[in-house]
């Protein structure tokens, strides 16, 4: 006990003696949505965010302590100026700026050896870690979004991405040995409902002189849950009755699928009414296993030319869910996303000009409301039970509610029944089949000058999820769930002027 | 980055004060402002980045805690503080030959501005407020006439011995319609020490994000029923995106007489024109004074708010579009860092609520609930003193453009506190800085 006494008390008076510096930026960016194909029919306009604009101002501070030679302690704030996205001309009114602040950093690091790439370090906190440096926007799927449903993250220089600012909390150790470099994480699920669960990942790195590095890890999402009756519900524990009667599709249920007791011979069992008797089948579960392979190809030193980052040649390859579960989860060719990315060259006009290009073949939009269960008009009426966060994707009648959807036999196409009209529902609404979306495409530019000015811009079809201006029923899409773009055609651009300090 | 030369300054502040007499209680006990008290307090902090001989950049954050006013005393209880962030700036600026006296400079982000440094509450009526409705902005130490970004986009400043221009392309982030672009052009001339002349142009909602918001210049529906609005509930206003203009009686049917009327359409796009003067007498007389190297000087504004009359109705006539004002700092002998008075006179017959014009994009004015030629003239008493270096007091009694946010949960209209002569406040703040 003395000994730890005595520790602190050398702590303390080191940090009489403490060095720090302090990083900062600020930055000004704009942008503008040129294309979306999804503007659903219903609800207003606030769905049709073509040729929308964006703007937002931000700035931040961070002060990092050289505690001792070999412990270091990071604390920052910032702040940016946002507003939601407008939609068409009744929503614009209700689009207002909002101020969102955030924390930085706050970690501590304790390393032996080098300290850029050091024996042995460890990391707790909340702090910024990015496992594949090469992604300028499409891909790091082993720590971007969720497993069940397999939900991926991207746009314009997203927070994981940018790693100025800190996006993961928990616990990080890592070892960097010969050509080999290892990294164990402890993480805490702050974004994605059920939060609070703990996520443990590993990732092994190999580097061939800066050629070429090979990269694989698996990330156990939820493997600690904070409350495991949400996580992986038990069967016991739920009533039939909480579960949607009509499950004509899968991604109709909302968090368990309901089968029909059979006797020895196959035949279905009848109650005294004539009905039959229905038990809870498959309970979905959000925890499972992604798992994650990357490659980085640099010719350069091959060919004798000078450092940088053109010609070189990357990708990442990831399964979102080991386990199949369910209906919903029954083939993992759909649960592979995949994302090849080429630096094209600048002759040192740019820093980097980036193209990257992924496919990912799930059927179901990137929607995250069910998750979530943000918007209170899905699921009526709502009950406690309801409410649970879902690890089933978005239907069509979780779209529509209650009304009346009809799916053509012959030709496939989708049509809802509201009132005394009936909608056609354009191929790319029909999210109980979306394969419109499979294809991402991205083309990153930066350019730093002074060594403090940066300017980057993107032109991209990925995973962006603006926040529109409030509106109305059925689906209420002022918090951000969905990404906006959903076909080919659909696009935007994004340009970005800052400094670093 | 570990090299780059840097520095930080910061400001905060507490900030209090008393609506002593309003009249526009909105005939609503809920909105009556008499007497109401007004606190917050904040803080920021800039940093600014010497890149190069010619490259800076300036980023900063802030926060503010404020509050409604309280309203009625039967509405007290609704009483609740708000916590709010904001960027100070974020820019980079480019200058040639130097920082240190350039004679070109760019701005680019959001930064300051003020063309009329001695503008301590009335004026600034180029880059504040709107053109139809002719919207003027003012209060005590509003983010005009702070260290505080007030424009987003671009700016180009070429200075000479006696002259300087300087060229804006702003986006508008203040008043939705958001993101409109204006362009704003200055010059300012200094013929002999200690008297300049200063004129612009501003041609505002040049180009418009969304040009069916800012200039409906065709109707389309949707636009007379009443309570239209959105936010403003029980205003039976049919003229919101046009006006109806030239009412004419033809020959009467069964029913009665049938009025019809032009409907007018209009925009909220405009050009504003800017003309002021600024007189240093300590200069222009040459005189030695020991006091503040403020004092003495009398400076002016005049603008016309909207060049074109786009309605008959409402925009008829210029000269009800010419705000004027005039400020004298006076001569405190050391006792103050400043102390001025500054007078108004803007002949605007409609009203000055501004609800109408950035929650429904009309460019027709509010309907008036009050009589909108008691508030033609304004006035203010500025005082400030710098202590120790670092610490500024400053007080301000006023009747000015105050808008305050609708008290106890009732919606924000966007109205003016001061409509008649006998109606003012008082305001105090004591700030840190460095």
């Amino acid at each position: 006990m003395h000994k730890i006494f005595l520790y602190l008390i050398t702590l303390t008076s080191l940090s009489q003696a403490l060095t720090y510096t302090i990083h900062g930026k600020g930055y000004t960016e704009f942008g503008k949505i040129m294309h979306v194909s999804d503007t659903l029919p219903i609800g207003g306009d606030q769905y049709n965010l073509s040729d929308n604009w964006f703007q937002t101002v931000g700035a931040q501070f961070t002060a990092v302590a050289q505690i001792t030679n070999n412990l270091e302690g990071a604390f920052g704030f910032g702040g940016k100026k946002y507003h939601d996205t407008f939609g068409g001309k009744n929503s614009n009114k209700f689009a207002s700026f909002r101020f969102a602040s955030f924390i930085t950093e706050s970690r501590m690091t304790f390393h032996i050896g080098e300290k850029e790439a050091p024996l042995f370090s460890t990391t707790f906190g909340n702090f910024a870690f990015n496992y594949n440096k090469d992604v300028k926007n499409l891909g790091l799927y082993m720590l971007r979004g969720t497993v069940y449903p397999g939900f991926l993250e991207s746009g314009f220089e997203h927070p994981r991405v940018d790693t100025s600012i800190g996006d993961f909390f928990g616990a990080l150790f890592t070892s960097h040995y010969g050509a080999f470099e290892n990294h164990l994480l402890i993480q805490n699920e702050r974004q994605y409902a059920p939060r609070f669960d703990w996520h443990l990942g590993y990732i092994t790195k190999y580097h061939y002189k800066n050629i070429f590095t090979l990269g694989a890890g698996f990330n156990y999402n939820r493997i600690l849950p904070a409350y495991n009756n949400i996580t992986s519900p038990k069967a016991d524990s739920i009533n039939t009755a909480d579960e949607r009667k009509d499950q004509s599709h899968p991604y109709d249920v909302k968090f368990f699928e309901l089968t029909t007791l059979r006797d020895s011979l196959g035949n279905k069992l009848l109650d005294t009414t004539g009905k039959e008797i229905q038990v809870v089948g498959h309970v979905y579960s959000h925890a499972g296993i992604k798992l994650m392979g990357m490659f980085s190809f640099d010719p350069k030193p091959l060919l004798g030319l000078s450092a940088g980052e053109d010609l070189k040649v990357y990708g990442e390859i990831g399964l979102i869910g080991v386990k199949n579960q369910g209906k919903v989860y029954a083939k993992r060719s759909e649960r592979i996303p995949i994302v090849i990315g080429f630096n094209l060259p600048t002759f040192g006009l740019l820093d980097v000009l980036s193209l990257e290009v992924e496919h990912y073949g799930a059927r179901y939009k990137n929607d995250t409301r069910k998750l979530d269960y943000k918007d209170p008009n899905i699921h009526l009426p709502i009950t406690q039970v309801e409410r649970r966060p879902s690890a089933v994707p978005v239907s069509l009648r979780d779209y529509w509610k209650d009304q009346d959807i009809k799916t053509d036999s012959l030709t496939g196409e989708v049509s809802v029944v509201v009132g005394q009209d009936t909608i056609q529902l354009p191929k790319q609404s029909n999210v109980n089949n979306l394969t419109s979306d499979d294809i991402k495409w991205s083309l990153y530019a930066k350019k730093t000058i002074h060594k403090s000015i940066v300017f980057s811009g993107q032109i991209a079809n990925d995973h962006f999820r603006p926040a529109p201006a409030l509106i109305s029923n059925p689906i209420n899409p002022r918090f951000g769930t969905h990404t906006v773009f959903t076909t080919l055609k659909d696009w935007y651009f994004m340009f970005k002027i800052g400094y670093l300090f | 980055m570990g090299a780059t030369k840097w520095s930080v300054s910061a400001v905060g502040w507490l900030q209090a004060g008393r609506i002593f007499n309003s009249t526009d209680s909105s005939n609503q006990k809920i909105n009556n402002l008499n007497k109401n008290w007004l606190q917050n307090m904040g803080g920021q902090f800039t940093a600014l980045i010497d890149i190069s001989p010619n490259w800076e950049a300036g980023g900063g954050i802030g926060a503010l805690q404020s509050h409604l006013p309280l309203g009625a005393i039967s509405n007290a209880q609704n009483y609740n503080p708000n916590w709010g962030g904001y960027i100070s700036e974020a820019r980079i600026s480019w200058s040639y030959p130097n920082k240190e006296n350039p004679q070109y400079k760019i701005n680019l982000g959001a930064f300051p501005f003020n063309y009329s440094p001695q503008t301590r509450n009335l004026g600034l009526y180029l880059t504040r407020g709107l053109v139809y409705p002719g919207i003027v902005i003012s209060g005590f130490e509003t983010i005009h006439v702070l260290p505080i970004a007030n424009i987003n986009g671009l700016q180009i400043i070429n200075s000479g011995k006696n002259f300087e221009h300087t060229l804006i392309i702003n986006s508008e982030t203040e008043y939705a319609p958001y993101f409109d672009l204006s362009a704003i052009y200055l010059a300012k001339l200094t013929p002999i020490s200690g008297f300049t002349l200063g004129a612009g142009i501003n041609f505002f909602r040049f180009y418009a994000q969304n040009e069916d918001l800012t200039s409906l210049r065709e109707y389309k529906g949707n636009c007379e029923t009443k309570s239209n609005y959105g936010i403003i509930s029980n205003e039976n206003d049919p003229e919101v995106c046009y006006s109806l203009e030239n009412p004419r009686t033809l020959l009467p049917n069964e029913n009665g007489d049938t009025v019809y009327y032009d409907t007018t359409t209009g925009s909220l796009s405009g050009t504003k024109l800017m003309g002021r003067t600024e007189l240093d007498f300590k200069k222009l007389l040459n005189f030695s004074y020991s006091g503040s190297e403020s004092d003495f000087v009398l400076y002016s504004e005049i603008a016309l708010l909207g060049v074109s009359n786009i309605s008959k109705k409402y925009y008829n006539k210029r000269s009800e579009r010419i705000p004027i004002m005039v400020g004298a700092n006076l001569p405190t002998f050391g006792i103050l860092d400043v102390l001025a008075f500054e007078f108004e006179y803007y002949p605007n017959p409609h009203s000055a609520d501004l609800g109408k014009a950035t929650l429904a994009f009309s460019w027709v004015p509010r309907r008036e609930h009050y009589n909108a030629k008691r508030d033609d003239y304004k006035w203010s008493l500025y005082a400030s003193k710098v202590i120790a270096k670092n610490i500024k007091a400053s007080a301000q009694v006023a009747n000015d453009h105050l808008r305050l946010g609708g008290t106890g949960g009732a919606y924000y209209t966007g109205s003016e506190v001061f409509i008649e002569p006998k109606n003012w406040y008082w305001m105090t703040k004591l700030a840190f800085f460095f």
